[in-house]
């Protein structure tokens, strides 16, 4: 029997976090959230590793859509199945890789890993990506803790 | 790689030479980059599973590619190094192929 990791959020809390995430997750289907690629200079080794990779962060980001389904929207609570831990890790890295680049370019670096962040200084839609930015690093936090205490 | 090369004596005398290195024969470096989004628990965590690292280990490298920016996580043969290099991509972090020169 395999077992399941469960978590519980205050689903009126999380709500528009996670409404500014289902925003973007259509467009990560699409492109890769790392500049990453394969060696060399061959065409055609280049489309096929490019195509797998997306392949493989459309599964990340599948999880992640299943995760924060309709019912997590109400209920705030989510379980995530042991074989799937690692698409859910992944797809939480997409996720902020993609923040970083698009609604968080703005910040720098530092402040943005220290959490030395006035949210008044925020834009209404970067303080939702911030939440979300948070969110979804403690989502890993927690999981690789069960798992790889 | 074949090479011509003009012999003695007035004639042309071909000569031919084998050489059995390519472009991807060698010795290959799997390097991790920096960036500024990864936990520090996940990249050693992607350590220990990708490249079957042990935690102490998983820990220097993580703290190289944190503190210097880079870490060659691991050195062989190009296939295998392919390999690790794909998975490590498929995991998110920003990976590349170096060759090795110092085994050249």
């Amino acid at each position: 029997m395999s077992r399941q990791l469960e978590f519980r959020l205050d689903a009126d809390a999380i709500r528009p976090i996670v409404q500014h995430v289902r925003g973007f997750l259509l467009e990560l289907g699409e492109e890769l959230a790392t500049p990453n690629g394969a060696p060399g200079d061959d065409e055609i080794m280049s489309d096929f590793w490019s195509r797998d990779l997306l392949d493989s962060q459309r599964k990340d980001i599948a999880a992640i859509a299943e995760l924060f389904d309709d019912d997590f929207m109400e209920t705030g609570r989510a379980t995530v199945d042991e074989e799937d831990v690692d698409l859910v890790l992944k797809g939480c890295t997409v996720i902020r890789l993609k923040l970083r680049e698009s609604t968080l370019a703005s910040i720098d670096d530092e402040r943005l890993e220290s959490g030395e962040l006035r949210l008044s200084e925020l834009t209404n839609e970067q303080e939702g990506g911030y939440g979300a930015y948070v969110l979804f690093a403690s989502l890993q936090e927690l999981i690789i803790s069960r798992i790889d205490p | 790689m074949v090479s011509l090369i003009g012999g003695s004596g007035g004639s042309f005398a071909p000569e031919t030479s084998i050489d059995s290195t390519t472009e991807l024969s060698g010795v290959w470096n799997v390097i991790v980059l920096n960036d500024p989004v990864n936990l520090m628990s996940y990249v050693t965590m992607v350590f220990k599973k990708v490249l079957g690292m042990s935690g102490g280990d998983a820990e220097v490298h993580m703290m190289e590619v944190h503190e210097l920016g880079r870490s060659v996580v691991w050195t062989g043969e190009r296939e295998k190094a392919e390999t690790y290099l794909y998975q490590l991509q498929e995991w998110h972090l920003t990976a590349i192929l170096e060759k090795n020169e110092s085994s050249a």
